[in-house]
């Protein structure tokens, strides 16, 4: 094994073996074609609202002196619903000031199959779009990468084959046509003002 | 917030990698709260979650690697000279697997495989499938893993090295029937 095969092997196994068919390219397209196959199989279902980790979460972020400690037993039970209050106010104000607040809902957007196999959508918020489609397919173990394009934000996809029902589900709420490959290509334009 | 939003992802990201719900759990608390430690760093030039996961997979590595027993490669089950040009051999006339076996055949031989990888060598099974995900390059594993390129370069044949012996039996199947 050499430095050079070591190098052409990371370089398949990141899906850039660039049409290498030496032995060792393929041996790595193979491994990788292997690890994204079981990607999806074993995640276990989470929670995405869980008040006793909320609390286990302000807890641990008041032993590191992120906020101020909250000892029930010298205040009293009156303290308590604010204590609830103070940490959500905190956590919320921590993603303000990230800049960045996601938001669940879905918005509809018309679809468009480009003649390329690329899906083409329509968003108020393109942006907003690609983050929500990429969340929700990593998600589910799809590894998925964002780009942007001139004025239009893409999502590339390998999809597991056959397509898990669970992605299925998340490509069909976005309205989002089921690809003839494993290749998922979607561009995402601004809707044009009216 | 920052919970709700972001936990089920990373949560699930961290099981793989640790394969422990207690400690994936735990991971991604201390990654939440070294957010809130650092979000004065993020200047909003990147997404925020992969500036997230890169984070946790910070916290990963270090918690593999403070748990792992590092096993030298010799002793290691690794492949004799032999088989490792048997291997070589049969991956040089190999066909797609799809034209030589049942394909579920295969992928469950390779669940198997892996799951013995990853039980062994954790940190490697775990960086190999972000490589794959992420599409990381060598740069890039280098910055995950807080090491030098040229040692980095060593990390990386060390996993081909250890995930060519504990996939042997996959290797053979998917690239073996016309040898």
């Amino acid at each position: 094994m050499t430095q050079d095969d070591d190098r052409i092997w990371l370089e398949a196994l990141a899906g850039r073996s660039g049409g290498d068919r030496s032995p060792v390219a393929r041996e790595a397209e193979a491994l990788r074609a292997g690890i994204l196959a079981r990607v999806v199989v074993d995640d276990p279902p989470v929670d995405a609202v869980d008040a006793a980790r909320e609390d286990e979460l302000i807890e641990r972020a008041a032993r590191v002196g992120l906020l101020p400690r909250l000892r029930r037993d010298a205040r009293g039970v009156w303290w308590t619903p604010w204590r609830g209050a103070l940490a959500a106010a905190a956590l919320g104000g921590l993603v303000v000031a990230i800049g960045l607040v996601t938001r669940p809902a879905v918005e509809p957007q018309p679809v468009l199959r480009a003649p390329a196999g690329v899906v083409r959508l329509e968003a108020d918020d393109p942006l907003r779009l690609q983050r929500q489609i990429l969340s929700e397919l990593r998600d589910l173990g799809v590894p998925a990468t964002g780009y942007e394009r001139l004025d239009r934000r893409g999502v590339d996809a390998d999809l597991p084959q056959p397509i898990p029902a669970d992605v299925r589900s998340v490509l069909a709420r976005h309205g989002i046509p089921l690809p003839d490959d494993s290749v998922l290509r979607v561009e995402i334009a601004a809707k044009a003002a009216p | 917030m920052l919970d709700r939003s972001f936990f089920a992802v990373l949560y699930r990201e961290s099981q793989r990698a640790v394969r422990d719900a207690e400690t994936a759990r735990d991971l991604v608390q201390e990654t939440f709260i070294k957010i809130w430690q650092r979000c004065a760093t993020f200047h909003g030039d990147s997404e925020l979650l992969p500036w997230i996961r890169t984070i946790l997979r910070h916290a990963i590595v270090d918690r593999l690697r403070r748990h792992e027993r590092e096993v030298p490669l010799e002793r290691d089950g690794t492949m004799s000279p032999e088989v490792e040009r048997r291997v070589a051999s049969l991956a040089a006339q190999a066909a797609p697997p799809e034209d030589v076996l049942d394909r579920r055949q295969l992928n469950e031989c390779f669940r198997r495989c892996w799951e013995r990888f990853a039980s062994a060598c954790p940190t490697q099974a775990t960086v190999m499938a972000w490589i794959v995900e992420d599409g990381l390059s060598n740069e890039e594993v280098s910055v995950l893993l807080g090491r030098t390129p040229g040692a980095t370069r060593e990390f990386i044949s060390q996993c081909r090295k250890r995930a060519r012996t504990y996939l042997a039996e996959w290797h053979a199947m998917a690239f073996g029937a016309r040898g």
